[in-house]
This record gives structure tokens, sequence and C-alpha cells, in this order.
């Protein structure tokens, strides 16, 4: 199996309001973390920073520059990724391509949103910028809107009922009440998801990942240097990308071909089936993604996904527990973050420094999965306990 | 690789549409690509003729929507339909007149239509119970 690149250290600022902070602030504490993490580190063996941001429209972007600069990262590369909810998928991608070129040695991989200083009827603006423009934003669709019309069929083809999108919600809930990054520390019931407020039926608002502010960072370096900075260095062995269409032009709308075709790149690279997998980050922005994803990454046959759902496969304790950080959907979703927020917990997870009910048992392996738009792109990652 | 021999640029798909002409784009295999881009939504084929499609349509999914966006003029809550064309393609617009709630396969009819309190650069698309 081939090492692309290792992954050594990272950090995570806390997920919710962060008053006071500013986007460019949140970042510089996912970096102090990330360094406290790993002491050998320095910042002079830095050579680039890839940033995951996806919308200016918040606040002024934390322009990869500026940051990298103000933290004391001097004359590094540093370029933004925006990739709407996967621009943290991006991130990561372009530092391991880095990587694996040979024209760097160490980089860094983070993502930030500030999102909560903007009232939600100007916010759903904003992220609707992920959906096309002329042909579905400007005719009424928004994010959760194309998400429901996939849930209506999806509901409609295979028999997915809304009480099994409830349990993806209260799966991730419980999950993230005890992760102290995350967002929303509040257990709930499938009752309490069925009678929120429907939002674009039949999702409702406890289906949905809340807007809120964070930030996360990744150090990544070659594989053979990896030594140098940790005893125990994680390696990434798979890396895929994949784009699709934007929604309106796709008669499939049940299924998204992105998640499937960066999904069977990544895996291929390391000879490697989804269901060898210890724990997997599932993007969930809404809980019919987290249904489909099962269903896309492989873990169920096609329409299977609300009964595997059902079935707690994915609890913690589960064959193959998923979104054990509380996912998009409770840890949280500021948007360029999150895709660096997952690697942040398979570093965690198999670091060994998740204790209690959410900690994963020895795990070896474990996969990310960042989807921008309604599955216009797909950023899916494999990594490895050396 | 051959060029697109004919484009239709959003602008002149809206201003079709206004006058009452839906516009599609017909590849030599016959695959209908609504809405226009610059190749065939099937087979990628970039020999596109502009042809005239019938309006006519059935809801494939819908849903109702109750949270406002500052992007789009019309109250909550409205209902939002993913329409596939009788020719092929799809369109995304907003569900008028029925009552009661449409469903999957209910026969609709494209109509562009502007919307006074909303930014006028294009008409908003409609679909009307048949």
């Amino acid at each position: 199996m081939t090492r692309l690149c290792s992954l050594v250290s990272a950090g995570c600022a806390r997920y919710g309001k962060r008053e006071g902070l500013s986007a460019a602030e949140l970042l510089y504490e996912a970096l102090d973390e990330m360094f406290l993490n790993c002491p050998k580190l320095d910042k002079k063996d830095v050579k680039a920073l890839y940033l995951g941001q996806a919308f200016e429209a918040f606040e002024h972007k934390a322009c990869g520059g500026e940051v990298a600069n103000n933290y004391g990262f001097q004359n590094v590369s540093s370029v933004r990724a925006e990739s709407a909810s996967s621009s943290g998928g991006a991130a990561l991608h372009l530092g391991v391509l880095s990587i694996l070129s040979g024209t760097y040695d160490v980089v860094i991989c983070c993502g930030v949103e500030k999102m909560t200083t903007m009232e939600t009827f100007e916010a759903v603006g904003v992220i609707s910028m992920a959906a096309d423009r002329p042909f579905e934003q400007w005719n009424g669709a928004n994010l959760a809107a194309l998400n429901a019309l996939a849930a209506r069929e999806h509901m409609r083809k295979y028999g997915t009922t809304e009480e099994q999108l409830a349990t993806i919600s209260v799966k991730n809930h419980r999950n993230a009440f005890e992760n102290p990054k995350a967002y929303l520390h509040k257990e709930i019931t499938i009752k309490d998801v069925l009678t929120s407020k429907t939002i674009c039926s039949p999702l409702k608002l406890l289906d949905c990942s809340p807007m809120c502010d964070g930030a996360s960072a990744v150090v990544l370096c070659s594989p053979e240097i990896a030594t140098r900075f940790t005893d125990s260095p994680i390696d990434i062995v798979g890396s895929g990308e994949a784009s699709d269409s934007d929604f309106v032009y796709r008669d499939e709308a049940t299924s998204f071909r992105a998640t499937k075709i960066a999904a069977k790149n990544a895996l291929d690279m390391c000879d490697m089936s989804v269901k060898d997998m210890d724990l997997i980050e599932i993007h969930d922005a809404f809980t019919i993604n987290e249904i489909i994803g099962y269903e896309d990454l492989g873990l169920c046959e096609k329409g299977k996904g609300g009964k595997f759902a059902e079935s707690g496969a994915t609890e913690v304790a589960g064959a193959i527990p998923v979104n054990t950080s509380g996912g998009l959907k409770a840890k949280g979703h500021p948007i360029g973050s999150s895709g660096i927020g997952q690697v942040y917990e398979v570093y965690q997870q198999i670091s060994g420094l998740v204790s209690g009910r959410r900690g994963v048992k020895d795990p070896e392996f474990a996969m990310t999965h960042s989807m921008g738009g309604a599955g216009v792109t797909a950023f899916v990652h494999v990594f490895k306990k050396r | 690789m051959s060029v697109p021999q004919q484009r239709i640029t959003i602008d002149s798909f809206y201003d079709q549409a206004r006058e009452g002409r839906l516009l599609g784009l017909r590849c030599d295999s016959g695959h209908v690509t609504v809405p226009p881009r610059h190749s065939c939504r099937v087979c990628q084929s970039q020999n596109l003729q502009a042809v005239e499609l019938s309006g006519r349509g059935e809801i494939l999914s819908f849903t109702d929507v109750y949270v406002k966006s500052k992007e789009f003029p019309l109250d909550t809550p409205y209902t939002l339909a993913l329409v596939k064309l009788e020719e092929g393609g799809n369109l995304i617009g907003v569900v008028r007149g029925f009552q009661p709630a449409p469903k999957h396969g209910s026969k609709v009819l494209v109509k562009f239509e502007d919307v006074p309190e909303g930014p006028g650069k294009w008409p908003r698309t409609f679909f009307d119970l048949t």
C-alpha cells in the first residue's frame, strides 16, 4: 500500500457562535492546537498553506496569504480553495497533491467559515450560491430544497421514511454530546426531529446542519520524514476527487455520482474496500445526505440506506461507526472548515485521543467524505494508522 | 474536437421564454438538454441545435419551501418542483394551483413570468397543472 503522504498533527477551534473572534482568529486557534499537538514541528518547516473557505460574503475573506503571514509563516506558498461545502476537502486534496508531486515536504491544510454575523434570511441567500444561479437559485431552490427533492424521491422510490432520516440526526446529536469541539450539545429523540419546524418538506429543522463559526487545521508531510514530527504518524493512502453537473441537469435525484467516483478512485489507490474502514466521517449537511452516502460509498445496497441507518450499524458501537464527531449535523457546519474538521476527528480517533462513549476501539483505517453543492463535487480520503 | 454549432446564452433563453418559447438543445443522438449549456447533458456532444419544446412535463419530485431567502422574492411557503420535460431535460420552478398537493408524475405546463417585487433580470419558472 503506497503512502501518499502522512498526517502528523491536527487542531480544531470549537464550533459554535464564536462572538468576538474573526475568521482569521478562529484559524489561529486551530493552528495553535495543531502546533501544541506536535512539539517537534516548527513554523519554519511549513512550505505551503491551503485554506478552505467557501464564501467571503459572511465576512472579509480569510485570504490564505494574510492568514499565513499574520500567523508568522513567512513567504510560504498560500492558496485559498473554494468548492462550496467541500472547500475543506479541496484544501486537503491540494495538500496531498503538493506532497505527492515532490514540490513541498511539509504543508498545512486548513479551513474556516465565520457565519453567525449574518441573519438567516441573508445567509440562506449566500449559501444558495452553491446551487446553480440562473436555473436553480433564481427559480426558488436553496440547498435544503435541492436535498429535499432528493429526500422525497428516495422516499417514493425506496420506501425510506421520515423516521429513518431522523435516526441520523439522533445518532449524530448523541455523538456530538460528548465532543467538546461540537456546537450542539443536546441529545434529541426521533419525536423531537419529527416535530421540529419544516424547512423544506420532508426535511425539518433537525434534519439540517446548523450554521456556525469554526476552523480546523492539519499538517501533512512526506511519508519518509513523518517520524521526525511524531512517533505515531497516520498515512493518507487514498485521495479521490470527482465532479458532476448541477442538480437540475440530472435525471437521477437519489444518488450522487461524484461521491461514487471519488470513493472508487480513493479506494482503488490503496486496494481497499469501504467495508474495511473502522470509522467514516460522511458529509451530512442534511440527514438524507448520510443515507445516500451509505449507498454511494458502498456500505449498503442502493435504496437500503434508510434501513441501514435504523439497524444501528453506524452507531459508535456498530459495525462501521459513521460521524463519531457528531457530523456536520451536530458538530456543526462552518462550511470551509467542515472537510478538515472531519480529518481532525480521524486524527483524534486513530491517535487514541477520544475517550468515553464516542471513542472507537483501536481504529486502523478511516475515511472522510466531503461534498460540495448538491453532489457537484466530492472528495474522499482514506487514512491508515502506521 | 468540434465547437458548438449553436449556442443559447442564459439571457437569450430567458428572452425567448418571456415571449412564450421554451428552447432546448438537441444533439445528433437526439438527446435534449435543458437548461442550455455548452454540451449535451447525456453524451457531452457539442453538436447541438436549438429546438422549440412543448413546455409539457411531469413532476419528478417536489418540496414545500418554508425558509425565506434574500435572493428569492416569493412569499413562503411555496412548492418547488423538479420537472422532467416531455422531450427530455429538466427544469426547477414553483408549482401553482395544485389542490390537493402535487405528486410524482403530476402533469404540468411550464410558464415563465416576471415577478414584480423581485429584481427583473430574468423571468421566473412556474409550473401549472394541466
